[in-house]
Order: C-alpha cells, then sequence, then structure tokens
C-alpha cells in the first residue's frame, strides 16, 4: 500500500500538498542529493495521482509542480555554484602543473645533450664560415668577400644564440663548465629552480 | 700470443661506474611510464565525454539552457586540467626516454665535435682509438644519463606528488558534481515528460485501477455489466496507447542516458584516483629503485663486457 491510496477528496489532497511543501523546505537546507531527488519524485507522484481533475485540484498541481521544479533548479544551481567554487584552485594547479611539465621537459632535453650539439654544430657551421672567408680574403673579388662577411656574421650570430641559450635556457651555468649536462647533480638543482613549488 | 695491456684509466673508470650506473638504469621505470602516458589521455578524453554528458542532460531541461551554458563555461577548466595532466605525464616519458638514450646523445656530440675538430685542423687520433674512446665516453654518459634521469625524475614525482594529490581530489570532487548535476537533470526531464501527460496518464492509471478492482472480485463476482465494463475498460486503455507507449519509449531512453553517463561518470572518478595512486607508485618506484628491469641490466652488462674487451684490444 502507497502513501497515496487512502487520499480522497480535495482536503485530502492538500493536507498532503502541505506535508511535501514542509518537507521541501527541511530538503531545500540541505546540500544533500538523494533527499531532494526522492522528494521530487513524491511530488510529480502527488500531481500525477490528484483528482478528480477539477480547479482547486489543478491549483494544487500548480502549487507542487512550482515546488518541484524550484527544488531541482535550486540542485542544479547549487552544485554549479561548487564547480564555480573550485575553478580558481583548479586553475592554480593546472598552471602549477604546467610549470612542472616544462621543467621536466628542459630536464629532459638536458639530458639529450641538446644544447651542447646545438653549440657544436653552430661552432662548426662558424669555423666553416671563417676558413671561406679568408679563402675569399686571399683572392676573391669583393661581391664575394662581402657575400662571405655576411655568412661569417650571420653564423657568429648564430652561435652567440646558441651559447646564450645554452646558459640562460638551463638557467645554470655554461655549457661545458660544470652545468646541468655535465653532472648528475646539475639536473635535480634545475629542477628545484625551475618547478614552482605547489 | 700476448694480449695487449688494458689501458688502466678508462677499465678504472668503468669499473667503477659499473655499480653507480647499474643502480641508476635499475630506478628508471620504462616499463609503467608508456601506460601512464596513456592512461592520462584516457583521462583527459573521459572527463571531456563526461561533460559533454551533462551539458546535453542540462539542455533537455525546461529553462535549462542558462544553467548549461554555465556549466559548459565552468567544465573546460577541468578538461585543461587533465590536459596538464598528460603534458606532465609526458613530460616525465621524457625524462625517463632521455635517460635511456644518454649513449645515442653522447654519440651525436662527438660526432659533432670530430667534424669540428677536422675543420679547425686538429689532427684526430687513429680511427680505432677514436672510435673506441667515443664508445667509452658515450657509455659513461650513457649511465650518467640514466642516474641523472632517475634523479630527476624522483625529485620532479616528489614535487609534484602534492600538486597532484590536491588536483586529482578536485577533480573527484568536481566529477561527483557533475554526476549530481546528471541525476538531477535527468530526473527534472523525466518528471516535466511525465506531467506534461498529467491528464492522459490520470485517465489511465483510473482505468487500471478499476480493471484491477474488477479483477479482484474474481470471474464468478462479475455480471454481465461488469463483463461488459470490463471490454469497454480494455479497449480504453487500448486507446491509450497511441501515447503511453511512446512515452515509455522516452522515457527509456531518458533512463538509459542516465545509466549511461553514471557509468561515465563513475569510471571517469575512478580513472582519477587510479592515475593518482599510480603517480605516488611511480614515486615510490624511483625512490626505493624498484622494479628492476632486468632486460636493461642484461644489456648495460653485455656492453660493459664488450667494451672492457675492446679497451683490452688496444
Amino acid at each position: 500500500m502507497s502513501e497515496w491510496d487512502e487520499i480522497q477528496g480535495f482536503d485530502d489532497w492538500r493536507g498532503k500538498l502541505d506535508e511535501l511543501l514542509s518537507e521541501a523546505e527541511t530538503v531545500a537546507r540541505d546540500e544533500a542529493l538523494e533527499p531532494r531527488l526522492a522528494l521530487n519524485e513524491r511530488l510529480k507522484q502527488f500531481i500525477l495521482r490528484s483528482g478528480p481533475n477539477t480547479p482547486d485540484v489543478m491549483a494544487l498541481d500548480k502549487l507542487a509542480a512550482d515546488a518541484r521544479k524550484a527544488l531541482m533548479q535550486d540542485t542544479v544551481g547549487r552544485r554549479l555554484e561548487a564547480l564555480a567554487a573550485s575553478t580558481g584552485e583548479l586553475l592554480r594547479l593546472t598552471k602549477q602543473v604546467q610549470v612542472a611539465s616544462t621543467a621536466n621537459e628542459t630536464a629532459a632535453a638536458s639530458l639529450r645533450l641538446e644544447k651542447s650539439h646545438q653549440v657544436v654544430s653552430s661552432l662548426t657551421e662558424s669555423v666553416r664560415a671563417l676558413g671561406e672567408l679568408r679563402a675569399v680574403l686571399k683572392d676573391g673579388a669583393d661581391d664575394a668577400l662581402v657575400q662571405n662577411l655576411e655568412r661569417v656574421m650571420g653564423s657568429i650570430q648564430r652561435l652567440r644564440i646558441a651559447v646564450e641559450h645554452s646558459r640562460s635556457g638551463s638557467g645554470r651555468t655554461p655549457p661545458g663548465g660544470g652545468g646541468p649536462e655535465t653532472g648528475p647533480a646539475a639536473a635535480p638543482t634545475a629542477q628545484r629552480k625551475g618547478r614552482a613549488q605547489p | 700470443m700476448t694480449s695487449p695491456r688494458p689501458k688502466p684509466c678508462p677499465a678504472w673508470l668503468l669499473a667503477g661506474l659499473l655499480g653507480t650506473s647499474l643502480a641508476g638504469c635499475a630506478s628508471l621505470p620504462e616499463a609503467q611510464i608508456g601506460p601512464f602516458v596513456d592512461t592520462s589521455i584516457e583521462l583527459h578524453s573521459a572527463v571531456a565525454a563526461s561533460g559533454s554528458a551533462v551539458t546535453f542532460e542540462l539542455r533537455q531541461m525546461q529553462g535549462g539552457e542558462t544553467q548549461a551554458e554555465r556549466f559548459a563555461k565552468l567544465w573546460p577548466v577541468r578538461v585543461q586540467a587533465t590536459e596538464a595532466l598528460v603534458q606532465y605525464a609526458t613530460s616525465l616519458k621524457a625524462i625517463v626516454d632521455s635517460g635511456q638514450q644518454g649513449q645515442a646523445a653522447a654519440r651525436g656530440v662527438a660526432n659533432g665535435l670530430t667534424a669540428l675538430s677536422r675543420d679547425v685542423g686538429i689532427t684526430l687520433p687513429a680511427a680505432g682509438v677514436a672510435g673506441v674512446a667515443t664508445d667509452t665516453a658515450a657509455f659513461v654518459y650513457g649511465q650518467i644519463a640514466a642516474v641523472r634521469a632517475s634523479r630527476t625524475l624522483a625529485e620532479a614525482l616528489k614535487n609534484a606528488q602534492p600538486v597532484v594529490d590536491r588536483i586529482t581530489v578536485l577533480m573527484a570532487q568536481d566529477l561527483e558534481k557533475a554526476g549530481e548535476l546528471l541525476k538531477a537533470a535527468n530526473a527534472d526531464v523525466s518528471a516535466e515528460l511525465e506531467i506534461a501527460r498529467q491528464v492522459e496518464i490520470g485517465f489511465r492509471n483510473e482505468l487500471l485501477a478499476e480493471r484491477k478492482g474488477l479483477y479482484a472480485r474474481g470471474l464468478q463476482g462479475l455480471g454481465n455489466a461488469d463483463k461488459a465494463r470490463l471490454k469497454e475498460i480494455d479497449a480504453l486503455i487500448a486507446s491509450t496507447e497511441s501515447w503511453y507507449g511512446p512515452l515509455q519509449a522516452q522515457l527509456e531512453q531518458i533512463q538509459t542516458r542516465l545509466v549511461t553517463g553514471e557509468r561515465l561518470i563513475a569510471a571517469t572518478a575512478q580513472a582519477t584516483l587510479a592515475w593518482s595512486a599510480t603517480h605516488r607508485q611511480l614515486l615510490a618506484a624511483v625512490e626505493e629503485k624498484r622494479p628492476v628491469n632486468p632486460v636493461a641490466l642484461a644489456s648495460a652488462i653485455t656492453e660493459v663486457q664488450d667494451l672492457i674487451r675492446r679497451i683490452r684490444a688496444l
């Protein structure tokens, strides 16, 4: 036997609605989902089972429908508020994870000797350019001299960038000078400096 | 035949390095890090899909468009957070991979230096000697890289653990809220649908109740008029099928959406916690230098033996 079986006539239905609305007030004070869903279901059953469909009973249904809708809107709204409340902290933590990832990638690149590769490669290029310049200075035409000077300038510029990047990228020491690519203890130090502390 | 005298320096160096280098190799969790990255990618997809399910359900609510929009603006922060976790896991893998590729990296620099030496006119030693020197240096750096990678990884994991703990707790809480939003929106959609058929459902319920009453009297208790009424009731109930059948189908569809969405969100929350637990296990594995990868160890030992043999042959 359900809670609806004994209800007969307008007064009974009005009494039942009073009971449900009173419970709605109590339930609405709490965040818990299940009591809210249970009351949503009971208010729905009230609307579906109440009868006969006279204007008075239909008015009770309207009250029940409004209460049900308000309860569910409030349920949704509170959860959205909770999500909004945690958003700021989540953004901050996300940024920390991103900083940590960047530091890890830098450390990994250091382990792969990427900066040493770059410096050696740029140095080789500069040396070759200077060799060619020397040959042109001996017996080349003016145009060739100008072109070679430009090449030398360009390659030296790239070398400078590679060396500076090697220093500033690791942020610690120059390449080959006991920096992060030369000893086991260097990378953790780089990690400590590069990563924001949680 | 007399074997050439081993050059003491490289041999001592290798012998000295052997103990520390193998310990270093053993603490890199190469077998676990790949699945960890895969889990992170799966987690990211699952969080995005969970958000889509909730947004869809909120949009089905009458007057739910504003709330759906609000949710659709809030949830991407969670998706971004898991994107960051994927990037983080990938960066950990990069450390492990770099630790394993130390020899190749050193060999690359050595080759570059050889080319440079030639360009500046430095006389290089004989090819055999230079080759062994390069191989030795590459092996030594390979071991150093493994130790450094292990230490870097341990520190990276340790530093990130508090952030990982907090972010996964928040994600689990937010997924719980998302699950509740899904349930609430789903219940509302279902209720609205039935309430829209309030009059028809009331009519059908009256017929069902009357039929039940007649059935309760038993066949012997029914007169001819009752039997005629029963036929009439059956016909009327059958006539309600035109809307009742489709209504039930819609309600079942809504229920299926709920079940599917709840499973997805629960699995995502579980994956979040599993991800966090794996992070902690990785840290423990690196700190406690376990588990040892026997393949990496065997390979390192074989290489040491080969290098020692070549050094003696010089």
